[in-house]
């Protein structure tokens, strides 16, 4: 047994043989001469067998499964017939390239041609382009080879895979994926987590490790690869799939229920989302909206800002999509442990108490005007509610508020329509305003509780610091009573009182939270219907009742115990 | 045979994948040659990466050349695509 450790991506949990694909050699040569007729031999053989398998896969998805994936077979298949990248892959091989090298060269021109508009969802489609060179490349690799035929139940691990050989290698036997490399924000994880198959990302050394039919456990949620698990495990592991089976069957049920308690109560229970393609997955669990929308995301994994124009292409479609439901879209929290490179964000000594959040956008109102001019446009489309971290004090808030109405004003003046104006709020993380909501609320319309950081600032202390983590406890009494004060803080005040931190998917915790009147619980997409499933199942008298008993508890222990 | 005309993109999005799929769909079946053209660029209106690389964006005009001995019945087809606003069906 041999227990290896990656990113959970996409929870749930799988035991199966191990299926390995094998890497495919991008190696080519730039500078030899080659024989072109051998070459456009070996190039219409190749062609033709993807256009086949792609042919094969397009017809499989538009019978079932994910609208996604019939989109993405069938533009998959277009690009392989697309007679302009045909012609140049030919007019290379005609001036004595390698066929890989030109199979490359072409795709990669069109790839950096389209990753160079303002288009954010035409940028990605960069990588359609390559995923299909790189089809041809395994084709030409290993002729005549079609995907191989997998039978039986299947943990795949792989160096690295793209969503079009996900779709391809798929089938109801694909239980778990395991990757040495991976990106928790491509179309390959989104595919994993639509399809949900437990997945695991950078697993260092998996490939080494595994060998063919080992047998390997996946923890999709913990990240816990486990190779050859002993009889224990094993049983352990079953236990948890069967446990799974059976509650994603009933929870079914709950899509499209309300989520109102026995009493009549109605909470929202919406999603935390990073990226506008999972917007699908939590619409099918049912999302009564988005709670948390994490911006910053769009800063990552390039080489500037994004434009206007794009930011208001991503909003607009998540506010669009959640109609009537509100979206939730939180400003750039960036600094702390999320660093940008191009931002040039200072290098400091205690980065948690240092320049992120609203902190840093006040200080740099050129990339905050351009969110919050964005922002303002898409909340024509819907419900918006503008949310800004890591706020401490009263000054900030105004200042915001003043910032926004500068921008409306702006755009007003360039002749834009602005019918609606986006509701206001904050992250409640940081405990000086914990103390102040009630001075606060007069400004804004909703406050959300971002739990991570508010235990973190309130225990100080770093739950990924192993020496103290176990002092980052969200069942301190002292956390319950800044609940507490915050709930009585809101109480008498027109705003709406909400969480979108870990705490909101504790089922232990959700009592309390009815309780202090809160109002919207947002949670991981995959944990909505367990969320709303318990909310149904409670009455209020009885939550007060556990409240009570809870506050008295003066260590965590009793709390936990007070919540059993 | 050579046609000319201009169109406004009116879909929601800009020509994406599937709405310049469906240009390329729509034209797969006439012997024509197809040109469009935004701020001065030309691309292969059968060619689906052509396309996309336009970039282009709601409200963009679109001149469309169609040349070739159906040109008028491919033209057809794409005012069809435009007055649907490229929704499908």
């Amino acid at each position: 047994m041999q227990v290896l450790k990656g990113k959970g991506s996409s929870p749930g949990f799988a035991l199966a043989p191990a299926f390995i694909l094998k890497n495919t050699n991008l190696q080519f040569s730039h500078e030899q001469i080659f024989d072109d007729i051998h070459e456009s031999k070996r190039w219409k053989a190749a062609h033709s067998q993807v256009v086949h398998d792609l042919s094969e896969l397009q017809k499989k998805y538009s019978q079932k499964g994910p609208q996604e994936s019939a989109e993405i077979a069938e533009a998959h298949l277009m690009m392989a017939q697309d007679p302009e990248w045909i012609s140049n892959i030919e007019s290379f091989m005609g001036q004595k390239h390698q066929c890989e090298y030109s199979v490359n060269k072409a795709s990669e021109d069109f790839a950096k041609m389209i990753e160079s508009l303002d288009d954010p969802y035409l940028r990605q489609r960069a990588q359609d382009i390559r995923d299909v060179a790189r089809r041809i490349l395994r084709a030409l690799d290993e002729p005549n080879s079609h995907e191989e035929k997998i039978t039986g139940d299947h943990i795949l691990v792989a160096e690295d895979l793209l969503p079009s050989e996900l779709l391809s290698l798929y089938s109801p036997q694909l239980k778990g994926l395991v990757l040495q490399k991976g990106n928790p924000t491509s179309h390959t994880t989104i595919l994993a987590r639509t399809f949900e198959i437990p997945t695991i990302l950078t697993v260092n050394g998996v490939m080494e490790k595994v060998r063919a039919h080992d047998e390997i456990a996946v923890s999709g949620m913990s990240g816990i690869v486990t190779i050859n698990p002993d009889a224990s495990e094993k049983k352990n592991i079953q236990d948890k799939i069967q446990r799974d089976l059976f509650e994603k069957e009933e929870l079914k049920n709950y899509i499209s229920v309300k989520s109102v308690t026995r009493d009549g109560v109605a909470i929202e229970v919406a999603s935390n989302l990073n990226s506008a393609h999972d917007l699908n997955f939590a619409l099918g669990k049912g999302t009564e909206g988005i709670g948390l929308f994490r911006t910053e995301f769009l800063l990552m994994d390039r080489s500037a800002a994004p434009s206007e124009e794009e930011q208001y292409q991503v909003y607009r479609k998540v506010i669009e999509s959640v109609f009537p439901h509100k979206a939730i879209i939180r400003t750039f929290d960036i600094g702390g442990d999320k660093q940008v490179n191009y931002l040039n964000l200072p290098k400091e000594e205690n980065p948690f108490l240092g320049l992120r959040g609203i902190r840093y956008c006040l200080k740099n109102i050129e990339l905050f005007r351009t969110q919050i001019r964005a922002l303002l446009r898409a909340a024509q489309h819907g419900n918006l509610g503008i949310m800004i971290p890591m706020v401490t004090k009263v000054e900030e808030v105004l200042e915001f508020k003043n910032l926004l109405k500068k921008f409306q004003i702006e755009l007003l003046n360039e002749g834009k329509k602005l019918e609606k104006s986006p509701e206001t709020g904050i992250m409640i993380e940081v405990p000086s305003v914990a103390m102040i909501v009630d001075q606060l609320a007069s400004h804004l319309d909703f406050f959300s509780i971002g739990t991570n950081d508010l235990v973190q600032y309130l225990c100080a202390a770093d739950r990924m610091n192993s020496n103290v983590a176990d002092l980052h406890d969200a069942y301190h009494p002292a956390v319950l009573r800044t609940l507490k004060l915050i709930s009585d803080g809101v109480k008498n005040t027109s705003c709406w009182l909400g969480m979108c931190g870990e705490m909101a998917a504790k089922y232990d915790y959700q009592p309390l939270l009815l309780a202090l009147g809160f109002k919207e619980l947002s949670v991981s997409p995959g944990a909505v219907l367990r969320t709303r499933k318990q909310i149904l199942s409670l009455d209020m008298e009885s939550c007060h009742k556990i409240l009570q008993k809870a506050l008295l508890a003066d260590s965590s222990e009793s709390l936990k115990a007070a919540l059993s | 045979m050579t046609l000319e005309k201009t169109f406004k993109l009116e879909s929601q999005d800009g020509l994406h994948a599937r709405p310049a799929g469906l240009f390329v769909k729509c034209l797969a079946p006439y012997q024509v040659t197809v040109e469009v053209e935004l701020r001065g660029q030309k691309k292969n209106g059968k060619s689906i990466m052509s396309l996309m690389s336009l970039g282009a964006s709601p409200g963009d005009d679109l001149k469309i050349t169609v040349t070739g001995n159906d040109a008028d019945s491919a033209l057809k087809c794409i005012e069809d695509l435009f007055a649907k606003k490229f929704s499908a069906e």
